[in-house]
Parts: C-alpha cells; structure tokens; sequence
C-alpha cells in the first residue's frame, strides 16, 4: 500500500472517530470534501436529475455517519465507500425506472444552452453528458468515475466489485460507445477547427 | 498502437472525446451543491451523530458526578443551560460545574444532598439529556 493511501485512510479514520465522539467541524470536513464527488457522480449516473442525484447523495452521505463509530482504521477511503454506496444506490434508482414506462414523447432532460447559445465547450459537454446516460450503467459507471471523477482504476476496480482488468474493459467499450454516440455530433460542434 | 503504427479502434479519435470529458469537467466543477442542500446534510449529520449517554457514579469521596454531554458548541450550551436550571430548581446541588466543549457539562453533586438528591439529580438529568423532552 502506498503511504500516501495509507495516511489518507488514516486521516479519514481519523475524521469519523473524531465525528462520532461529538466533533462537528469533523462532520463538516467530510460534507465540504465528499458532497460534491457524490453529488458529481449521482447526477452523472442518473442523467441529470438533479433532486434524485441529492436524494441519493444524502443517503449516502446518511449511510456514513451511522457506519462512523464502527469504522475501521485502514479499513477504506470515505471517498471508495461513499461512490460504492452511491452507485449502487443510483443503479436501484435506474432499475426501478425501467419497470415504469416513460410517458409517450418523453425526452430525457437536456441542459444545453440551445443552438443560438454559440457555446462550443458547453454544446460538447451537453452532448457528451446527454450521450452518457445511453451507456449501460456499469460502463457509465466506470467511465465517469475514471474521466469525470479522475478516480484510479484500482479504486474504480474496488468502488464496483470487479477487476481493473474487467473495468479496463468495460471503459473501453464505454468510450467506444460514446464515440458512436457522438459521431453525428462532431462536426457540428466544430471540433476540427480546434 | 498496432504493429503498423496505426491506434487500435479504441483510441481513435481519443483527442476529440478528450476534448469533450474536459468541457464536462469543466462544467461540472461549476456545480457545487446549494447551499440548503449542504445545511441539509449538515443536520443529517447532527441528527446521526452519536449521543452519549449520561453516566453518574459515586466517587470514594461519597459526592456524586455526573456528566451532561451532548455535542459540540450548541450542546455544551444546552448542556449548560440545563445545569443552570437544575441549580435553580433545587434538583442538583454542584460543588462544582466544568464545562468542555467536547464533554459538555460536568456536575457534582454534593454528598450530602442525600438519596433523595440523588434520584431528583437523576430525573433533572434524564430530562435534560433529551433535546425531544426539553420541547
């Protein structure tokens, strides 16, 4: 294990013996640092739905504090922990979706600023965020953790239970597929003239 | 890279998708939680965390302490309150009171107060340490 992981388990361990035993700044230490990964992720992995990506953060985030007192030192990252319980909490979310039929005409969400915007970064980033809720989840779930979340793959590899090897995969299919998704988009957002 | 120096299909085009992931990057890291949404969580926190129990013993000395912890600031506050009020009402009778914002309030009870003292310090207690009985 590499000190630096293993001074910040340590340091984690640290912050929820510290929360559990009555110190707030601790429990604020973790809100500021984690809250906006977990927010990040969920949002990413539920397609935008910004109430149910903090419906899912705050469970989470709930999940934690009641693990707290019997946190193990050197155990895991808060940060592995979290994203672990927030895709799972999110791909709960996305199978009880498909059980309901979307009305007819539904059009997930698109937050783009629209064609007269002229915003070449946020147009790709819209289209980019709007090909990524096709994916399937898992391969969703891998490519947003290591390009949006820039997290390791052996953390990824640990967040989803599998093998860096299988999520080296599931990556590569992913970005695959995105390219496929966006390859209409290319030459609208005008990346050759980067 | 293959053997005729040409990318796997995979990476094709990794530049352009690159370029991409960036602009989201981007845009993500505009989108910090709301304010209400982060005090949310922050009473979530609060409402989780740990109370310890109250926990009263008889030193050798005969006199009694016991110990009001609820956590952080606005707990010692509550807990000092609390102590204050069950001075006043003749519930406890401190030689002392100590206060520490991780431990809260910490009273001692006089021995010679009697038993009877002793069972009204722990009511006054009980109560006191229940924010929902205090309501």
């Amino acid at each position: 294990m590499r000190t630096s992981d293993s001074d910040a388990r340590a340091r984690d361990a640290s912050l929820l013996a510290a929360y559990a035993a009555g110190d707030t700044v601790a429990a604020r230490a973790i809100l500021t640092e984690q809250a906006p990964r977990i927010l990040a992720l969920a949002r990413r992995m539920l397609g935008g739905q910004e109430a149910e990506a903090e419906e899912v953060t705050q469970e989470a985030l709930i999940r934690l504090w009641r693990a707290a007192p019997h946190w193990r030192a050197g155990e895991a990252l808060i940060s592995t922990w979290l994203y672990r319980v927030a895709a799972n909490l999110c791909t709960d979310r996305l199978r009880r979706r498909r059980t309901v039929p979307l009305p007819e005409g539904h059009d997930p969400p698109d937050d783009r600023p629209g064609p007269q915007a002229g915003l070449q970064r946020a147009d790709r980033a819209a289209a980019l965020a709007k090909a990524l809720t096709a994916l399937p989840e898992r391969q969703r779930l891998a490519v947003v953790l290591r390009h949006l979340e820039d997290r390791p793959n052996p953390e990824i590899a640990q967040i989803m239970g599998l093998s860096v090897e299988a999520v080296e995969s599931l990556q590569s299919r992913g970005r695959r597929r995105l390219r496929q998704l966006l390859d209409g988009a290319w030459p609208h957002l005008n990346y050759k003239d980067d | 890279m293959t053997m005729s120096g040409t990318l796997p299909p995979d990476d094709r085009g990794s530049d352009d998708l690159e370029t991409a992931f960036t602009a989201l990057r981007a845009a993500d890291a505009g989108r910090a939680p709301r304010a209400a949404f982060v005090e949310t969580l922050m009473a979530d926190a609060l409402a989780a965390q740990p109370r310890v129990q109250p926990q009263v013993r008889v030193p050798a000395s005969g006199s009694r302490r016991a110990w009001l912890r609820w956590p952080g600031w606005q707990g010692l506050l509550a807990c000092a309150g609390s102590a204050i009020a069950g001075v006043a009402m003749g519930y406890l009778a401190p030689v002392s009171i100590e206060a520490d914002a991780r431990l809260g309030v910490s009273v001692l009870v006089a021995a010679d107060q009697g038993t009877g003292a002793f069972t009204a310090a722990d009511d006054a207690l009980a109560v006191f340490l229940d924010p929902e009985a205090e309501r």
